[in-house]
């Protein structure tokens, strides 16, 4: 397969758009018998004596093409979608009507495996069988789905979008796995019911096979009258069957709907009936007790007490490897552009008489200071898309769904909601990430939303340095405070949106499949953590470098004369004279001075430039050197305060520990929930910021 | 002649093959319950109870986890 591309959209069903072009519009002189290319409608002799290849006549007219791979969650649907597509599927449902789904581009060879027509122009030599002509398709890869009718909307989508008279599919492929036949095939049997051109491919047959199950694809298929085919997109076997298949169904009949089975008035029944007979006669062997190594380790991980034992170590883990192991890896990343970038830049600069310049700033400051933040993340966020690979690929992910949905269930989440709100305790970029794990749009949301009060390491640090500076030797006591209060934060905001706006949202009881453990396969593991990782440079990139760049220009911008461009002190800047006029807002909470503010401002940004900005606006020329710094802030805090230093303080941690978190969460949180959200989510923080600071310092300085 | 007795799954003793009654849970999780195998006069199994109370059920051959309070809303009989 040739260099393919996937492109990320969001569609409701009634707007996917009718294919481009199709064959019709080519001439088809070249093909034997065939004059016009057979769509639906063709008569049956020109559709069974033209050969498919002879019919996709160019790139336009192949990728004009669209086929729809659906079928039940777990079965390896996405896994065939990168292994057709040579890209990444990542499955994401957002909140509202909308479902966003992954379209690919399928590029295929046709040859003489794929094609056996005496004269057609598919660019392969029939009688060597060599040589091959490039094909594209377009491949949709749809919601997991067990069924047409229910109540998900993602399972309302696959129906829409099957049922649309103008957007539906031109071929279906149902993807089904072998060794859950049954679970699999209720789709199938409602699919089989209405006049669609389809294909069934049958996934994880290795691994029934290793458990005694041997399923008979000419019978199977004989039942459910569509070709059914064995496929391994895990290790990309069978790929070349299968392209022959779907090109058949493209251009082969419309199949007959199937036959209901006699006497049964209920369709459910029916559907069940109907089952029954294609795993009947479609399996040749039933395997007995296939589940016993699965069963075997889950005696161990889900046991009563070693289970949650297991879990935390496997939590611990996670947090170890999104903080202390990427640490170090980011601190590298940040050097390269702190250091022999911004340096050569420098150089370079100075060569042609710019050192000193706005040019300078904006791209050392800028430019450089936003991609060495924007990259910084890289690493971070690369081993938090490889570890939730690992746990959902390997199956550990669903038993920890298990483990924690008791806990999980007060604030009305499902278990695994437990994995992302570990992660943001260290960095709740990744976190936003791994709401991934959720099922339905709106445990997502909900999560994202309660995802920033989580207290990151880049706020700890700033919290140990503010603990020593004004704390003393309570300053662990006031770290480990914060700690409490961000999960306090967590809980009561999720009790509060629980009850407010999502007062709808039902107390969905555990109901989870537990797929049988298997070992993940590095390249699905790399491609996924891969196309996840592209995902979040490409949304993260404009918006982190852009508030940068910004930030950079509000501060060059003077708001005094006499002073060039660039060449100003913050507090006479425009950022200056924003902080300045926003300052007052904060004197009831305490720290009402435009340095604190500005402070604050920065830590919009990010929260670990919190201190370097109070370095710079101090004029301290080691921002490490806490106790020079510590005493500007101490004044800064007696003045604002009125001599009431410790509410101050404790109302500024409180601030800074709920209100938005960094322009990096912002980007994932527009990416996984979109913009209307993100700014819900940026104002209700704020305001709980403000509130709790207002109420601490008013309540605090009645005491100290 | 023995006849069987319906229990609340929560109650069902583990690793006995049991066979389905029925639910009084809500429609949308009953649906749910039903795509996935749960069906009157079908088979299930309890695998083992996990911290928390849920049960791995052996469902089809497969396995599927419910919540402890789910349990007490599904009817089995000993099969």
């Amino acid at each position: 397969m040739g260099k393919n591309s996937t492109v990320n959209v969001t569609v409701k069903a009634s707007q996917v758009a009718e294919p481009a072009a199709c064959c019709e519009a080519h001439d088809e002189a070249g093909c034997l018998l065939g004059s016009t290319a057979p769509r639906r409608g063709n008569s049956p002799l020109e559709i069974l004596t033209t050969k498919p290849c002879c019919l996709v006549h160019d790139e336009t007219a192949a990728s004009g093409r669209t086929i729809a791979l659906v079928g039940a969650p777990n079965v390896g649907k996405s896994t065939l979608f990168n292994a057709l597509t040579g890209a990444r599927a990542v499955m994401g449902n957002w909140p509202g009507t909308t479902v966003e789904v992954f379209r690919g581009v399928w590029r295929y060879r046709v040859d003489a495996t794929t094609c056996d027509c005496v004269e057609c122009d598919c660019g392969g030599d029939h009688e060597s069988g060599k040589g091959a002509s490039r094909r594209e398709a377009t491949i949709i890869d749809m919601p997991g789905a067990y069924a047409l009718e229910s109540s998900s909307p993602d399972e309302d989508l696959t129906r829409e979008f099957v049922d649309d008279p103008t957007a539906a599919p031109d071929l279906l492929v149902a993807v089904i796995d072998a060794a859950h036949l049954a679970r699999s095939l209720y789709l199938v049997a409602e699919l089989r019911e209405k006049s669609r051109r389809m294909v069934v491919a049958l996934t994880m047959s290795d691994m029934a096979r290793r458990h005694g199950i041997e399923v008979d694809t000419y019978a199977l298929s004989e039942v459910i009258g569509v070709p059914v085919v064995q496929v391994d997109p895990r290790h990309r076997s069978g790929l070349d069957n299968l392209t022959r298949v779907i090109l058949d169904a493209i251009y082969g009949p419309i199949p007959q709907p199937r036959a209901r089975v006699a006497d049964i008035a209920d369709d459910e029944d029916e559907r069940f009936a109907w089952i029954s007979t294609a795993v009947d006669r479609g399996t040749v062997s039933k395997g007995v007790g296939h589940q016993q190594f699965s069963d075997k380790v889950d005696r161990v991980l889900l046991a009563p007490v070693l289970g949650p034992l297991i879990f935390l170590a496997v939590m611990w883990l996670v947090f170890q490897i999104t903080t202390t192991v990427a640490a170090p890896l980011q601190d590298g990343l940040s050097w390269i552009f702190d250091e022999p970038v911004s340096e050569a830049v420098t150089w370079a600069l100075t060569q042609v008489g710019l050192d000193g310049s706005w040019v300078e700033g904006l791209l050392v400051t800028g430019v450089i200071g936003g991609l060495g933040a924007l990259l910084s993340f890289t690493p971070l966020m690369a081993l938090m898309f490889v570890l939730l690979a690992l746990l959902e690929d390997s199956g550990y992910l669903a038993r920890a769904a298990v483990l924690t949905d008791r806990a999980m269930s007060v604030l009305g989440l499902p278990g695994r909601a437990f994995l992302p709100l570990v992660v943001g305790f260290g960095c709740n970029v990744p976190a936003i990430a791994a709401t991934r794990v959720l099922s339905t749009p709106r445990q997502r949301l909900l999560t994202v939303l309660l995802i920033p009060f989580t207290a990151c390491t880049a706020r700890l640090t700033v919290f140990v340095m503010l603990g020593t500076v004004f704390f003393d030797r309570w300053a662990g006591t006031a770290v480990f405070a914060m700690y409490l209060l961000s999960i306090i934060l967590v809980v009561l905001t999720g009790l509060v949106l629980r009850r407010t706006l999502w007062r709808t949202m039902g107390k969905e009881p555990l109901v989870i499949d537990l797929p049988p453990y298997q070992t993940p396969t590095l390249r699905l593991t790399v491609s996924v953590a891969w196309g996840r990782l592209k995902g979040f440079l490409q949304t993260a990139a404009g918006i982190i470098l852009g508030t940068i760049i910004v930030v950079w220009l509000l501060q060059s911008i003077p708001v005094i004369g006499g002073v060039g461009f660039a060449q100003v002190d913050i507090e006479d800047s425009v950022y200056g004279w924003f902080a300045q006029a926003v300052s007052p807002l904060f004197s009831l909470a305490g720290f009402g001075t435009w340095q604190t503010v500005s402070a604050l401002i920065v830590g919009f940004v990010a929260k670990e430039a919190v201190i370097s900005s109070w370095a710079q606006t101090y004029a301290v020329i080691d921002p490490d050197d806490v106790a020079t710094l510590g005493q500007h802030i101490t004044s800064a805090f007696d003045l604002s305060s009125g001599g009431h230093i410790i509410p101050a303080a404790v109302a500024f941690m409180v601030f800074f520990l709920a209100y938005t978190p960094c322009v990096a969460t912002l980007a994932a949180q527009k990416r996984e929930v979109g913009w209307k959200w993100t700014g819900f989510g940026v104002v209700m923080q704020l305001i709980v910021a403000l509130v709790l600071a207002i109420a601490v310092f008013q309540v605090g300085r009645l005491f100290w | 002649m023995n006849v069987a007795v319906t229990v609340k799954l929560d109650q069902a003793p583990v690793d006995q093959p049991l066979s389905i009654v029925g639910t009084s849970t809500d429609p949308v999780v009953a649906q749910r319950l039903s795509r996935l195998g749960w069906r009157p006069g079908g088979q299930v199994r309890v695998v083992r109870k996990t911290s928390g109370g849920a049960r791995v059920l052996d469902l089809n051959d497969s396995r599927v986890a419910i919540s402890g309070d789910l349990a007490k809303s599904l009817c089995v009989e000993a099969a």
